[in-house]
């Protein structure tokens, strides 16, 4: 049961960090470029989910994954399952709420960025898609290791999203915060404590990782 | 990282120069004022399961026009509020969703056990707001379960929430046990799993159509519903619990009994739930 529920949590959290970067990469370089006047505007929709209480999240997510809306009624249609309740569904509320966890730190390293280098590049002829592949993306490992970190971690942190569109199916929704709050509600303090353990431990291990990662590159620079 | 940017720091300077500020003294007034409310005499603190509690924000407000003691209510789930009790939570009197939490507040020695009683037993109603069609005898409702999807019922989870495990049993009873069902962390998340239609049917309480005291359910769902006869599950007893904190509370011990007296007894009933002691 545990361990069911650690191996879920790692697997969404995962699955999420991946899809999370491919989506955040084109969208933290689109912001980290441009002055179009949209970019305030999509700056503070990334951001927030960082500041929204995760049950304002999870309610609009419910009501968007009913198979009475338009998003929820296609899935049911093309699956034959709801969106709610399923372990896709939960990705994409992940993938909703680690969001800004994955553009800020990424939009900050190519806004670090030397531009010289990349309008070197330019007049070299590569377009601005292949600037971002073969130049701004090397050079911006840490933004992206930070980025994919964080992203995980926040993931694996979340309950209230899952509380209110998971369903708390074994396997499938009931990740690790979702299990010890059951067990705490069931006066299985034993379990929880094994659990919530585990969490201390390893959150520290990831912050610790992303803060070691930050102090080695300023070295590196200073 | 850019994250720590957005909830930025206050400007602690200015604030230290508000401080020598009128206004600075008078809100602290205001805050001594508000720390010095907490202890006025006569209050009760009350922690009630999330599904009794729009019941008991009415029988508080009941109570303090009959007796003139004022009442706090605070709702929450029954597990969450004995580990909070356990921890020292400053309630006087604990309205459970199930009988085994506040027996457990007695062994623990944090409430005496003739302070322990039945308030209310919940009732359990199949709803969908799918199938027009009605339902009448558990085969009607027996013949629509079979004929959903996998996870298109909603219970409370069975293992904290005691609407749930009746829930279990009514399935069984039905002959529906394969049914997998998915699981509300309580008897109301189950309503909403329902009413928001990721469900398309689901196990709630009778109390939680009710929105005031009425004799008759005040906002009809569409759908169907099904009022589960309360022989195909096991009582879900609801008890109270005077917590030993509450000992030099009279206005706490009154209303422990007033809420066991014929006023508050109507209005449970009238609200969706059967009483002790009555068929």
């Amino acid at each position: 049961m545990a361990w069911n529920a650690l191996w879920l949590t790692a697997l969404l959290a995962g699955v999420t960090t991946a899809l999370l970067l491919v989506a955040a990469l084109p969208l933290a370089w689109w912001l980290s470029r441009t002055q179009h006047w949209l970019k305030p505007i999509i700056e503070a929709i990334t951001a927030m989910p960082l500041v929204l209480p995760p049950t304002v999240i999870g309610f609009y997510l419910l009501l968007l994954f009913s198979p009475n809306n338009p998003l929820g009624g296609a899935w049911l249609a093309i699956t034959g399952e709801t969106l709610s309740f399923s372990f896709e569904g939960l990705v994409l509320a992940s993938m909703i709420y680690s969001l800004p966890f994955a553009v800020q730190p990424l939009q900050s390293a190519f806004e670090a960025l030397d531009d010289a280098v990349l309008e070197a590049a330019g007049s070299l002829g590569a377009g601005r898609w292949d600037r971002l592949f073969s130049i701004a993306l090397p050079l911006s490992k840490r933004g992206v290791l930070t980025a994919a970190i964080l992203s995980f971690a926040h993931t694996v942190g979340e309950f209230g999203v899952v509380l209110m569109v998971g369903g708390s199916i074994p396997g499938e929704t009931k990740v690790i915060s979702i299990a010890i709050y059951e067990h705490v509600e069931t006066l299985r303090y034993g379990e929880a404590h094994i659990l919530s353990a585990i969490m201390v431990v390893f959150s520290f291990a990831v912050l610790f990782s992303v803060y070691a990662l930050n102090r080695k590159a300023l070295l590196r620079a200073g | 990282m850019r994250i720590s940017q957005a909830c930025e720091m206050p400007p602690w300077h200015r604030l230290a120069r508000w401080g020598k500020s009128t206004a600075m003294r008078f809100l602290v007034f205001l805050m001594c004022l508000l720390l010095a409310l907490p202890v006025q005499a006569g209050n009760v603190r009350v922690a009630v399961a999330s599904n009794f509690a729009p019941a008991m924000e009415a029988l508080a407000r009941a109570f303090e026009l009959q007796q003139g003691h004022p009442v706090e209510v605070m709702a929450g789930s029954s597990g969450s509020i004995y580990a909070q009790i356990r921890q020292g939570a400053p309630f006087d009197l604990f309205l459970s969703a199930d009988a085994a939490r506040p027996a457990r507040l007695v062994e623990d020695g944090l409430a005496r056990p003739q302070h322990r009683a039945p308030y209310a037993f919940g009732s359990l109603v199949f709803w969908t707001m799918k199938n027009r069609a009605a339902l009448e005898t558990p085969g009607d409702v027996s013949a629509y379960l079979a004929t959903l999807r996998p996870r298109s019922v909603a219970i409370a989870n069975p293992a904290t929430a005691p609407y749930g495990q009746a829930a279990m049993q009514v399935l069984a009873a039905l002959g529906q046990a394969k049914v997998s069902p998915v699981q509300g962390q309580n008897v109301g998340q189950a309503f909403t799993l329902v009413a928001s239609g990721n469900a398309s049917a689901g196990f709630v309480a009778r109390s939680q159509f009710y929105k005031t005291f009425q004799t008759a359910i005040d906002n009809i769902p569409p759908g169907s519903m099904w009022l589960v006869p309360a022989d195909l599950h096991a009582p879900i007893q609801q008890d109270m619990v005077l917590l030993l904190r509450a000992r030099q509370n009279s206005a706490a011990q009154a209303l422990f009994a007033w809420l066991q007296g014929p006023y508050a007894r109507t209005r449970i009933e009238a609200w969706g739930y059967t009483l002790p002691g009555k068929p």
